[in-house]
């Protein structure tokens, strides 16, 4: 497939959705529910007032700490999980039983701990984002090829020096596609902890828009800047997968 | 002749079969000795005991009985001045070709390890790749650089476990000519496992391979 189209397949088909959303909204004459116009006319309503790039950076500001912190505790726990079985059978259960508990299950105890700060939907999205890292890391050791650990003992690296120059390394493919991953589950979290816990970013904008005088334009507006910023995200993530050092470790006719 | 480098003595490797009390006895009873800068190979068809074998005198499994010797010592896990060749291809794919020649040399100073990581570039006629990757080399591209990076390393000895045994015939032919070819330059031992349907054990020289 070539680059034009590469890109002009999937923007037509989403210029078709466009026009099928605005003759739908014609067609059935709804008051309530904006055309796709109206959506882009409360997007620079939202610019103008200096609200739109405040809320996003909001946002992002969250989910760049939680996630962030998510990376720096999951992928060494996940290593050390992995790689020492002991560890691993000790850890484990509690780590299955914590896993599937939603973040918003945690709001209660989020604001009871923090109070109404930038730190409950932080502490939210890294529980959200801290256990599909950690069980992505642990896998990617257990998937990993021995032979790489046993070449590197044969030169005498010692325990860090393996870590970080062998089973991180040969984990990162793997751990990668974690990350991309809880990256997407971390900005669904966002939203909904916005909804709750504070007063700006994207999912504020959502409830407050609703909330005062039932602005549906804003509502979707909020939506679709969620989805385009998830998909912005998400493209970040894939840049990483192009790189040398870990391009091994992906299937060639996947890209 | 001069005193073995590696002794076996009496070594058996026994492994739990598949049903309970069963015994599977890979290795019975097996003694060498192998002379410093002999080229040993180790025949037999496949799932005779060669690489245990070697993995036994590597340090990368632990013998049920009998003895390892090597350099007059009893062999205790894999040690840095005998370097491993894997049959499955242990170059990492994660770093370039010099990065990974050069990765037995960490303590070298700079400019010495790029002269000897071009040395056994050169040796081994990857030079012009030395910044590719593994995944962008052939399969025997790839066992050429994991010859020269135990190569590299400078150890005593080198064990190779089926060391051509994923590569095409032609490439097969030019490889055994070239490790004869390395043998000969390096004045290394070089210990290797090999598979034929010829003989089942046979130890000396080079002409056996």
């Amino acid at each position: 497939m070539n680059r034009a189209t590469r890109i002009l397949l999937p923007l037509g088909v989403a210029l078709l959705g466009l026009v099928a959303w605005h003759c739908g909204v014609r067609l059935v004459g709804s008051d309530l529910f904006p055309t796709p116009l109206e959506v882009a006319q409360g997007i620079i309503e939202l610019a103008q007032a200096g609200l739109l790039l405040k809320y996003i950076v909001a946002s992002l500001f969250r989910v760049t700490w939680g996630f962030g912190l998510a990376v720096l505790i999951g992928v060494p726990l996940g290593l050390v999980l992995g790689w020492y079985s002991y560890f691993y059978t000790a850890l484990n259960p509690i780590l299955q039983i914590l896993r599937p508990i939603s973040p918003i299950a945690w709001i209660p105890l989020a604001i009871l701990w923090f109070g109404v700060t930038d730190a409950a939907p932080i502490f939210l999205i890294f529980l959200a984002s801290v256990f599909p890292i950690t069980v992505a890391s642990c896998a990617a050791v257990h998937n990993m090829q021995p032979v790489y650990v046993r070449a590197a003992r044969n030169f005498g690296l010692g325990t860090l020096a393996l870590f970080r120059q062998v089973i991180f390394r040969a984990c990162l493919p793997q751990i990668l596609t974690g990350l991309r991953i809880a990256l997407g589950i971390a900005w669904l979290v966002v939203v909904a902890a916005e909804m709750i816990a504070v007063n700006s970013g994207l999912g504020y904008l959502i409830i407050d828009a609703r909330n005062a005088g039932k602005r549906y334009d804003l509502v979707v507006a909020g939506m679709v800047l969620i989805g385009l910023i998830g998909l912005g995200l998400d493209y970040l993530v894939r840049q990483l997968e192009t790189f040398d050092e870990v391009r091994w470790g992906y299937a060639s006719n996947a890209r | 002749m001069s005193a073995p480098v590696i002794s076996v003595r009496n070594l058996w490797m026994t492994f739990p079969g598949k049903r309970s009390g069963e015994q599977i006895h890979v290795l019975e009873n097996v003694n060498a000795d192998i002379t410093p800068g002999e080229f040993v190979c180790i025949v037999g068809p496949s799932g005779c005991g060669k690489s245990t074998l070697l993995n036994i005198i590597g340090g990368f499994l632990t013998q049920t009985r009998g003895e390892v010797l090597v350099e007059n010592a009893p062999v205790d896990g894999p040690d840095r001045r005998r370097i491993f060749v894997f049959q499955e291809n242990g170059v990492f794919p994660w770093l370039s070709v010099e990065d990974n020649i050069g990765f037995g040399l960490r303590d070298l100073p700079p400019d010495e390890r790029t002269a000897t990581v071009a040395h056994y570039t050169e040796m081994v006629g990857l030079s012009g790749f030395e910044k590719s990757y593994p995944r962008e080399l052939s399969g025997g591209m790839r066992q050429r650089v994991e010859i020269a990076r135990a190569l590299a390393a400078d150890p005593d000895i080198i064990y190779m476990d089926e060391p051509f045994g994923a590569l095409d015939f032609i490439t097969r032919l030019k490889m055994r000519a070239d490790l004869v070819r390395i043998w000969q330059a390096e004045k290394k031992p070089f210990f290797l496992s090999h598979m034929t349907s010829k003989r089942l054990f046979s130890s000396p020289t080079g002409s056996s391979l």
